[in-house]
């Protein structure tokens, strides 16, 4: 590998950026006999950790282990915590539905809901009927209030009539007027053709 | 899960986690800290079919056991004491060597805050993929590469500082 390319990649690796495949490359260059000294201080530090790497538990641990669990048996509690996990989710939706279905049935019979009151049949069709009677009894009220008013509209016509004869009166004396104009007029023809016949 | 299942699926995973224990607590301690897990492990066997990954969890239990074995006997004060204690007499010495190095790995891991500590080991020695170890830690994939990167910064200045150390005591 190039010396450019290493320190590219170990600025890469210092950042964090490095894939696995490109510290693999890293590792396999520093550990190798050619590796430039100028890394001495990378080559030191992944030749550590290649040795970590390495390091594996003893293998008097490793039996001991085994025979441990050989001779422990499985959490009863963590066996059984998913069956507790269905078991509880089953109950928790049977304690919901009884506990709605009790509080729908516990209500009286014949009890009807109205904006969060409740009333039984009897007293429901009890307000039906007074509202009925208080609609009626309204509508009667109405039908009362409105014959005034049809005499108001027949006032209404005699109104407008008597402004349609007013009409008529001001062009009969528009009409008189012209004719009194148009008399006169005639009357001064009149004289005027005296004065001439005068003259002559 | 069945035995079996335990021993092909679940097992392979105690070097690892014997691995993250050395970062934290002596050899000894370590290796009741494997136990403990897989004991643990074991005993809700017959729930791990639900989990998405076992080795998650394995580590997460682990880890769980270290912090809680730290606070404890109050390591934080001897961690390196601990993790630089001698081999045996009867350890062979190619294991020697190896146990030394890794101790060293681990003296300078341990040195690191717990979240960077714990992202170091699974990316650089248990080879994870970022998401896996998001799994672990419960971060995103962003906070995890800023922890990631000061962590190898720091790694590189204490073995910057140990080299010349070792130079200068020549």
């Amino acid at each position: 590998m190039h010396t450019t390319e290493v320190k590219i990649l170990l600025e890469k690796y210092y950042e964090g950026a490095t894939t696995l495949p490109e510290e693999r490359q890293l590792e396999a260059y520093l550990l190798s006999p050619g590796a430039d000294p100028q890394f001495a201080a990378e080559a030191r530090l992944f030749g550590h950790l290649a040795k970590a790497k390495q390091e594996t538990l003893p293998t008097a641990a490793a039996k001991e282990i085994e025979q441990r669990l050989q001779h422990t048996a499985p959490n009863p509690f963590y066996r059984s915590r998913q069956l507790w996990y269905y078991v509880g989710g089953i109950a928790a939706a049977l304690l919901i539905f009884f506990t709605v279905a009790i509080s729908f049935y516990r209500q009286p019979a014949n009890t009807h809901f109205v904006a969060g009151t409740s009333y039984t049949r009897a007293e429901a069709e009890a307000a039906v009927l007074q509202t009925q009677q208080a609609l009626a009894f309204v509508s009667a009220k109405w039908t009362q209030g409105t014959e005034p008013l049809k005499k108001l509209g027949t006032l209404q016509n005699t109104q407008d009539k008597m402004q349609n004869l007013g009409a008529l009166d001001r062009n009969v004396k528009t009409i008189n007027h012209s004719m009194t104009k148009a008399s006169e007029s005639l009357d001064e023809l009149e004289r005027l053709s005296k004065i001439k016949i005068v003259i002559n | 899960m069945t035995e079996q299942a335990f021993i092909d699926e679940v097992l392979p995973h105690q070097d690892k986690i014997y691995r993250l224990a050395r970062n934290y607590l002596s050899d000894a301690d370590s290796q009741d800290v494997v136990q403990e897990t897989m004991v643990r492990l074991w005993q809700k066997r017959h729930e791990l079919p639900g989990y998405r990954s076992i080795q998650a969890l394995a580590i997460v239990i682990a880890r769980n056991m270290c912090l809680d074995k730290v606070k404890a006997k109050s390591y934080q004060n001897s961690s390196l004491n601990n993790i630089a204690e001698p081999a045996t007499m009867h350890t062979p010495a190619s294991a020697l060597e190896t146990k030394d190095e890794a101790a060293l790995a681990h003296s300078l891991i341990s040195r690191l805050p717990e979240q960077q500590r714990i992202i170091v080991h699974l990316r650089d020695v248990e080879g994870l993929e970022y998401e896996e170890i998001a799994a672990v830690v419960k971060m995103n994939v962003n906070t995890i590469r800023v922890n990631l990167s000061r962590a190898r910064k720091t790694l590189r200045e204490a073995i910057i500082k140990q080299h010349n150390y070792a130079y200068n005591g020549s």
